[in-house]
């Protein structure tokens, strides 16, 4: 156990050496556990048990065997164990054994990102590389938006496993379920991993997508078993069956050994004696980072933002060359915008081992197979419970010692949570919430439905109470037409083009260096783009620096050129909420409510140059590029003008009290209309009304409902937040009830010069909707 | 029984759809609808999948039968010891670009030495089941089917939408799509190969009044709707030309082989 010792020296020669300031706040030690191993009671053929002996598995977790025995015996099931248990085993075996039985038999697989189903394709075909039978039996290919049409018609006639995801499923596959009659027929299994990401507006959308799914198979008289995977999220069993629609078992008793983790919260030290300034967090963690690499302890950085994993990744590299330059190519970054090549070699330089450091943001918080790591260092709270874990779970082999560090910014949550570790270690993960019948979503995929298949009576078993209504709703607007029992599509638009089933959009801006000749070096996401290639800021890849020359908004290119300089930007974005037209208004209590529709607008105005290490802000940047717009619904609470004077008279702040109430809204509203924190979004400000107003709005382009829905409920809400806020046990407001949602309207931005919002004041919220209440 | 509230957000759902849906083409209010009963040489027909209604007539009077059976004698090739190949032309027009139903399957022949065309109409989306089944049925009787780019369009899509029915076509006469030998010939002195161009470069004729191939679709989702079938005769006339269009292109191709 060469390892442990490692990881508890690192720590004790840390603490002992003279640079040591105290930055170890707390230390948590999450014990080992030993494997617990069972034999499942399915028999497993000789073929899938060869398989399993290459990949070095002799004998299966209690996990496994309990999977493949439900799994095979038709059950619904859902997998909800630690990160590196060995999920795919779950699955992959008892659909081996389905396709050896019969030659016939096809699985679907789907996975929120194409990157994650070519590499789960890579280990079936890993999997199967044993055995010759296997590999000829076993005809599996990725279908998505990047395969050639020629393969697209090869698949769809000879595949029996196709990879894919849910929107391609959406859009690609079901509107064109004919062409797939002999997959389909044969379906025994379909596999739905990485569940936890299927939340929120997602969520909603993709268990619509799989009762599409389902509706098509019965056509072709098919009824496969449905296979979850998951990363721990609170309540996985409600998640799953209302994903698919139907009844699942949950398998959660983790029988993968894990070795010993020291979880530690490591706060970068004050700048010097009274000053309440703290080290650059960055700078912090790339210390620990040089001296993990240096330690050959391999370590993955998980950073909130692209900007800050290039920063993490240049400070290291910076330090390994002036000290250990053969380490130099042994670290590398890791991002959303690398070429999806130069992703693939990343993975794969990590998973042999072959390099000791990345530095990531939360592209690899999702399952991409890249081997266990010894350590991870956290630069700032993910934003919840269950990111953290996730982020935590990539260090940790099966028996070694493991290493968390996490390193928080000199933000009011990030402190929060150094001073509360209590808090930190027992919050229990966030809940996945959906709602596949809200009536919005539901109109957009019974239109799909439509169009794939005429909708009948048996359809509001799969599309619930509201299929008949909102059938209606879409007869009258004349999408549809009801003939006979059965209403069919009756128009020419392609609805599932209307549908997307996220709430950003898969646009991409090519980013072109051009200080030689012309080369793509990477791709930037539409939404993103103005906040990371904005002109004249810079650009970083690979740790290198580059000037933007030129965006071409209509082209969607970002012309870049090498250059080396010693700072990065910050975009600084304007954000406002113009409201267009109120629909509904009421009074009740001392706030007027009203929700409407309303514009909400932010571009990149200017950008700041900071200066690697110190942080010095060296410059301003003006910037000229278009405003974007969302045109959505909000709701807005306006306080009457005695409510401000009654805080005030308090002694209170009446904004902050606003800021608080809305916080605590936009943790609590996604409870009652059933939609994730993300996508709500929220702003305090008085240009529309001349005086102070809580805007809330739905972050989906033409609403989808939150909104509208909160307005008829916000009493009872408002209610609610006084229990949100009098129960929490914290003195002065913590991340839980009024400090958490300040959903930073840009989303590139480095934490680590700002310093965070501050914690509205507790007491003035409690002041302020104790008053509500009162006078209600 | 809905509860008040969901009832209001289905209300407002209606509102926000409505708003943004663009207002329907304001119909012809001037004269009579037509019903579809009362288009020319129109009946209904029934199979096993159901019914549709026939257009039917003798088209003699576009082009002689000779003509196209002796044009048939040099592009289509005789099966050894058989007689005269017999052949079918073959027009669809769909509701939408891929993946939806079929409306409307035009074909024209030979019977009893007179050119005779069909035209299979759904009165409704419901009645695709009924005019695959009854294509495939004539179509059992033919050697040949020529179409204009029937070999990616035409025949695929009676395949797939008949997958779609679940029906299993026993008809499998051999393609003959004039667009390949049109455009070996036609290429390098047209501007493009598609059949208007054709019409008005080789058959010597331009299609007045037609309606466009695009507005084909809109225009048939409109009839459902409304039920009048006005429209929808421009749209059996267009198929009618597109079909003889093709038995004409398919003389000229023989004369041209010839020469």
């Amino acid at each position: 156990m060469e390892k442990t010792t490692h990881i508890s020296n690192f720590l004790e020669n840390i603490q002992s050496s003279d640079g040591y300031r105290g930055q170890i706040a707390h230390i948590n030690q999450i014990p080992p556990k030993d494997a617990v191993y069972q034999e499942p009671q399915t028999p497993i053929s000789p073929t899938v048990r060869s398989a399993l002996k290459t990949l070095g598995i002799s004998s299966l977790y209690s996990h496994q065997a309990k999977a493949i025995d439900l799994i095979s015996g038709g059950k619904n099931t859902s997998i909800v164990t630690s990160t590196a248990s060995g999920k795919t085993i779950c699955y992959n075996v008892p659909v081996l054994e389905s396709l050896i039985a019969d030659p016939k038999a096809t699985a679907l697989f789907l996975f929120p990102t194409k990157a994650l189903a070519q590499d789960q394709l890579r280990v079936l075909g890993h999997f199967c590389s044993a055995d010759a039978a296997l590999q000829d039996l076993v005809r599996a290919g990725t279908y998505d938006g990047d395969t050639p049409r020629e393969t697209r018609r090869k698949l769809r006639n000879e595949a029996n496993v196709i990879l894919t995801n849910p929107d391609m499923l959406h859009q690609g596959i079901l509107p064109y379920h004919s062409r797939w009659s002999r997959f389909f027929s044969s379906l025994r299994y379909v596999v739905v991993d990485e569940m936890h990401t299927y939340r929120g507006i997602f969520g909603s959308n993709v268990a619509n997508v799989l009762r599409r799914l389902r509706r098509i198979l019965k056509h072709y008289g098919a009824t496969p078993t449905f296979v979850l995977c998951s990363a721990t999220i609170a309540n996985p069993d409600e998640l799953a069956e209302t994903l698919i629609g139907d009844t699942c078992e949950v398998i959660s008793t983790d029988g993968s050994p894990r070795g010993p983790k020291l979880f530690v919260l490591w706060n970068p030290p004050f700048l010097g004696a009274g000053s309440m300034d703290r080290k650059s967090s960055n700078v912090e963690a790339h210390e620990l980072m040089v001296r993990l690499i240096e330690e050959g302890i391999q370590t993955i950085t998980f950073t909130k933002a692209r900007v800050v994993a290039e920063l993490v990744l240049r400070y290291v590299r910076d330090a390994l060359s002036r000290r250990n330059p053969q380490l130099v190519k042994k670290v590398s970054a890791y991002r959303a915008g690398y070429l999806p090549e130069e992703r693939r070699a990343i993975e794969k330089a990590l998973f042999s081992g072959e390099l000791l450091g990345v530095a990531s943001t939360n592209a690899l918080e999702l399952g991409i197979d890249v081997g266990s790591l010894d350590a991870s260092i956290i630069v700032g709270f993910p934003g919840t419970i269950a990111s953290t874990w996730q982020q935590a779970g990539r260090a940790g082999r099966k028996s070694d010692e493991a290493l968390v560090l996490f390193v928080p910014y000199n933000d009011p949550i990030d402190q929060y949570l150094i001073r509360h570790p209590d808090y930190f270690f027992g919050q229990t993960p966030e809940n996945a919430v959906i709602d596949p019948v809200n009536p919005y979503i539901l109109a957009g995929h019974l239109s799909c439905a439509a169009f794939e298949l005429p909708l009948s009576q048996e359809d509001e078993a799969i599309f619930g109470k509201l299929t008949q209504p909102v059938t209606a709703v879409l007869e009258d607007v004349k999408k549809v037409k009801k003939i006979d029992d059965r209403t069919y599509w009756a128009t020419t638009e392609f609805p599932a083009a209307g549908v997307g089933l996220r709430t950003i959009s898969d646009d991409t801006f090519t980013i072109v260096d051009r200080t030689g000749p012309e080369s793509v070096i990477g791709v930037v996401d539409a939404i993103s783009a103005p906040e990371l290639v904005y002109p004249e800021g810079v650009y970083m890849h690979d740790g290198a620096t580059y000037l933007v020359r030129e965006l071409d908004l209509d082209g969607k290119v970002a012309y870049v050129e090498r250059k080396e300089v010693d700072y990065y930007t910050q975009p600084i974005l304007d954000s406002s909420i113009r409201v267009k037209a109120e629909r509904k208004s009421a009074a009740w209590s001392d706030l007027n409510i009203s929700y409407g529709d309303a514009t909400v607008s932010w571009k990149t105005t200017s950008f700041k140059k900071i200066k690697f290490y110190s942080l010095d802000s060296i410059g301003y940047g003006s910037v000229d590029i278009p405003t974007q717009h969302l045109e959505t619904v909000s709701l807005w609470l306006c306080p009457d003008k005695e409510v401000a004077s009654y805080l005030k008279k308090k002694g209170k702040n009446p904004v902050e009290g606003l800021v608080a109430l809305k916080n605590v809204l936009i943790n609590i509203l996604p409870l009652f209309v059933m939609c994730d924190r993300k996508d709500i979004g929220g702003i305090v400000e008085s240009s529309n009304l001349g005086s102070p107003a809580i805007f809330l709005y739905d972050r989906f382009k033409g609403g989808l409902g939150f909104c509208e829905k909160g307005y008829g409920l916000l009493p009872g809400i408002i209610r609610e937040v006084l229990h949100v806020i009098e129960d929490c046990p914290c003195e002065s407001g913590c991340p839980s009830c009024v400090g958490l949602p300040v959903l930073i309207p840009a989303q590139h931005q480095d934490p680590d010069p700002g310093h965070g919002f501050p914690i509205p004041d507790k007491e003035a919220a409690v002041l302020l909707v104790g008053r509500i209440l009162d006078n209600a | 029984m809905l509860e008040e509230s969901i009832k209001q957000r289905i209300e407002n759902l209606r509102l926000v759809l409505r708003e943004r849906t663009p207002a329907a083409i304001t119909a012809d209010t001037d004269n009579e609808p037509l019903s579809v009963k009362d288009l020319e040489d129109v009946s209904e027909v029934e199979c096993g999948k159901g019914g549709c209604l026939l257009i039917e007539k003798q088209v003699d009077r576009y082009l002689s039968s000779e003509a196209l059976t002796n044009a048939a004698e040099t592009l289509l090739e005789i099966e050894d010891g058989g007689s005269a190949p017999t052949f079918i032309f073959l027009d669809l027009e769909t509701t939408g670009f891929s993946a939806t139903p079929l409306f409307l399957a035009g074909t024209l022949f030979i019977r009893k030495g007179h050119l005779k065309m069909m035209q299979f109409l759904a009165r409704d989306y419901s009645e695709e089941g009924a005019i695959i089944a009854m294509l495939d049925e004539l179509l059992a009787d033919f050697d040949f089917c020529i179409t204009f780019n029937g070999k990616s369009f035409d025949v695929p899509y009676v395949r797939e939408r008949a997958k779609y029915h679940k029906i299993d076509l026993k008809a499998a006469p051999r393609q003959f799509d004039l667009l390949h030998p049109a455009r070996r010939m036609w290429k390098h002195s047209l501007p493009n190969c598609r059949l208007v161009t054709l019409e008005w470069h080789i058959l010597g004729r331009r299609r007045i009044g037609d309606v466009p191939g695009w507005e084909v679709p809109c225009i048939y989702h409109d009839f459902v709707h409304t039920k009048d079938a006005r429209k929808l005769r421009d749209v059996l006339r267009h198929n009618l030309i597109d079909v003889v269009s093709m038995a004409e292109l398919f003389v000229s191709l023989a004369g041209a082989a010839k020469c």
